[in-house]
């Protein structure tokens, strides 16, 4: 038997794996938003512009997961026992914001034309909001991770009505992203029980995803 | 006939503009383009404000419009910019 690691070794490999994922993921996503400013400013194409806001979200969203990781489980924060629950608790305000508004954004890059912008974009921000606030209130992340579960399954609905079938290969990449992330809230919420092979599949499957999106927006905007 | 979109109606704008020397004046323009006069003047308005399009006064003071930087870069990349919008389903 292969021998173990000392526990503070383990943790800041892990750690360290963790600040790399997020590093490909939130640098991808903020290539995809800048690598579109220019065809959208020409056009202003709202479609585009979801297309990116959703993309910026996602950023944002992974940047706020490491923060919530790193105040849930890293030996960086060890010392500082008595606040980090209070930061943990704190740091899942902007995770739920951000990863609500990058779903909701992603979805209506793509229906833009049958909802009104700004019916949507106050939808999307009070919704975001009250998820964030409820979060907070009631310290349950869980309830996070249900509602982006229930929107999967509005877009999966969604998805399935559209009948071109071009457009379908793209929103169920759009799924599988948006799947993706919340298997990774679910990876960061479980952590001291998800298999570190498991959590690793899923970081390698979400930059496998993203790498395709940024492979496709490169090939055009190039 | 196939209705144009929003894309493809200020792509034919611009080229309509391009291939005149790059200087049209409004009338002949909204005849080219082939849209009622309220239509023309809600996209004119657009193109202006976009920046996409300026307005000059020539010798005889008549108005005439003319692409700008951005107007000729709208026409190099409007394929690119209809290829991602289909590819992407946006």
């Amino acid at each position: 038997m292969p021998p173990m690691m000392p526990f503070h070794m383990h943790n800041s490999f892990v750690s360290g794996i963790e600040l790399l994922y997020t590093l490909i993921i939130v640098i991808i996503c903020f290539m995809i938003y800048f690598l579109t400013k220019e065809i959208y400013d020409l056009t202003k194409h709202k479609g585009i512009k979801h297309f990116r806001s959703a993309f910026f979200f996602f950023g944002l969203a992974y940047i706020s997961s490491f923060l919530v990781y790193l105040f849930m489980f890293s030996t960086w924060t060890m010392d500082m026992m008595g606040p980090r629950r209070s930061l943990w608790m704190i740091s899942l305000v902007p995770l739920s914001y951000f990863s609500t508004l990058a779903i909701m954004n992603l979805a209506y890059s793509t229906a833009w034309k049958d909802i009104d912008e700004n019916k949507f974009i106050w939808l999307a921000v009070t919704v975001s909001f009250i998820v964030s606030l409820v979060v907070l209130i009631m310290h349950a992340p869980m309830i996070l991770f249900l509602f982006q579960v229930f929107l999967l399954i509005l877009i999966l609905i969604s998805v399935f009505r559209k009948r071109s079938k071009k457009m379908l290969q793209m929103r169920i990449m759009y799924l599988l992203l948006a799947a993706f992330w919340i298997m990774n809230l679910l990876a960061i919420g479980s952590s001291r029980f998800l298999r570190e092979d498991v959590r690793l599949i899923i970081q390698a499957s979400s930059i496998i995803i993203f790498s395709i999106l940024l492979y496709k927006v490169i090939k055009w905007v190039r | 006939m196939r209705k144009r979109d929003r894309l493809e109606v200020i792509h034919d704008i611009l080229n309509i503009i391009s291939e005149r020397d790059n200087s049209i004046k409004p009338t002949p323009l909204l005849r080219f383009s082939n849209l009622s006069s309220q239509r023309f003047s809600e996209y004119l308005h657009e193109l202006l404000e976009k920046e996409l399009v300026r307005e000059g006064i020539d010798k005889k003071k008549r108005r005439y419009l003319t692409l700008t930087d951005k107007g000729f870069r709208y026409l190099e990349r409007y394929k690119t910019i209809t290829g991602f919008i289909d590819d992407f389903g946006l």
